[in-house]
């Protein structure tokens, strides 16, 4: 059973493996996009190894609809998503799946 | 133009969108009676798909697995291996890929568009081609960019490239089983993919300007040639058809 803490930690080993940082760079509060340079495809290869390390899927482009919620709560358009989509709300959707009741 | 014998088998890798939903729409017009449907994560397209041909008569497996990881392709095999004895036609159609320079493709992004687009090929290769009887037929889709340069095309070109070598080696492989595996090397099509590539506009009118025919390529014109592959062409294995319009010859 993962624990909130080591989930967090996992999923910031995971993000600087594929985007080959140290881990000690990749803070909860790293922006992918605008902290840590990645592309759409970082975010693909990190939701597989997500996956893996995991074992859970991702389900119907649930990547954009968590994208998609961050900026309904921020009341900010689309293209403002860079600004909030950090390692920290990845780590957040990750914890959502497996301890729900958190 | 040779016709298909009643129940046929055919799994169409990424076949819910695009070229490949094209290649099982035609297909299923021609005789296939099962289509084994292979997606990564856009439900609603298998779905609608497969309501499409099953209102037709044909039978459609959907299948949600991740080609770009060996364990799903082995998980996929097993769920394949439970429901037909036999595959007729096997078509790779998947690509996953950044379109950037290959000078700043970084490892993570070069592993993941081999994973994907040419290492699956390969796998789901070796993990069916036993339910695949004599007469049977593999087709990869290519593109143009394998063969020559494309800006912003490197990491997809490479793996595209590896992707011919691989249909040339399994064809003399597999031709002791008298399987055949053939590819076809699409040039660039109209259509959903194309907003992805950078300066898009630009690059349609460039193409445009030197393709003889006067047209960019649909995924119907792809279709054709993968069904001829699968079920003509009886003595043709590790080649490839170039489909561009006659771009590639100016
Ligand atoms: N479009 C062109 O201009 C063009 C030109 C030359 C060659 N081609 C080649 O034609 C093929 C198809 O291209 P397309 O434009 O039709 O692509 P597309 O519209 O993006 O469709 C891709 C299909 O592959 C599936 N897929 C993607 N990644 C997958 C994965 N990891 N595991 C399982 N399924 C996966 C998709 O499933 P989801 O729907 O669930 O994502 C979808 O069914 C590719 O090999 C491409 O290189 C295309």
């Amino acid at each position: 059973m993962w624990k909130k803490e080591e989930i967090e930690e996992e999923v910031r080993h995971i993000v600087a493996k594929s985007l080959l940082l140290k881990p000690e760079l990749v803070l909860l509060s790293s922006r992918f996009f605008l902290d840590l340079e990645a592309e759409s495809i970082d975010i693909l290869d990190i939701r597989f190894a997500i996956e893996s390390t995991f074992g859970f899927k991702f389900q119907n482009d649930e990547i954009r609809e968590l994208l998609q919620v961050l900026a309904n709560e921020h009341q900010v358009t689309e293209k403002d998503i860079p600004e909030l989509f950090t390692v920290g709300r990845m780590a957040d959707f990750v914890v959502y799946k497996l301890i729900p009741s958190s | 133009m040779s016709t298909m014998r009643p129940e046929r088998t055919a799994v169409i890798l990424g076949g819910s969108r695009g070229v490949g939903r094209a290649i099982a729409r035609y297909l299923a017009e021609r005789g296939v009676t099962h289509l084994f449907i292979v997606f990564l994560e856009q439900v609603e397209a298998a779905e609608s798909l497969t309501r499409e041909l099953e209102s037709c008569g044909v039978k459609v497996t959907s299948l949600q697995y991740n080609l770009g990881v060996a364990e799903d392709i082995q998980t996929m095999a097993e769920r394949i291996r439970k429901l037909t004895s036999q595959i007729d036609y096997l078509v790779h159609c998947v690509a996953l890929t950044t379109f950037k320079p290959l000078m700043r493709v970084r490892p993570n992004q070069w592993d993941l568009t081999m994973a994907v687009s040419t290492r699956s090929f390969v796998h789901v290769v070796q993990q069916l081609s036993d339910l695949m009887p004599r007469g049977s037929s593999v087709v990869a889709i290519s593109s143009t960019g394998s063969q020559r340069f494309n800006a912003n095309y490197g990491a997809l070109g490479v793996s595209k490239s590896a992707l011919e070598s691989a249909v040339r080696y399994l064809a003399v492989e597999l031709a002791g089983k008298e399987i055949r595996v053939n590819g076809v090397i699409s040039g660039l099509l109209g259509g959903a993919s194309l907003p992805l590539f950078p300066e898009i506009q630009e690059v349609v009118k460039q193409t445009l300007e030197r393709t003889p025919s006067g047209r960019l390529g649909t995924p119907d014109d792809i279709a054709e040639a993968v069904y001829f592959l699968l079920t003509g062409a009886s003595w043709m294995t590790g080649q490839h058809l170039i489909l561009d319009g006659g771009f590639c010859l100016t």
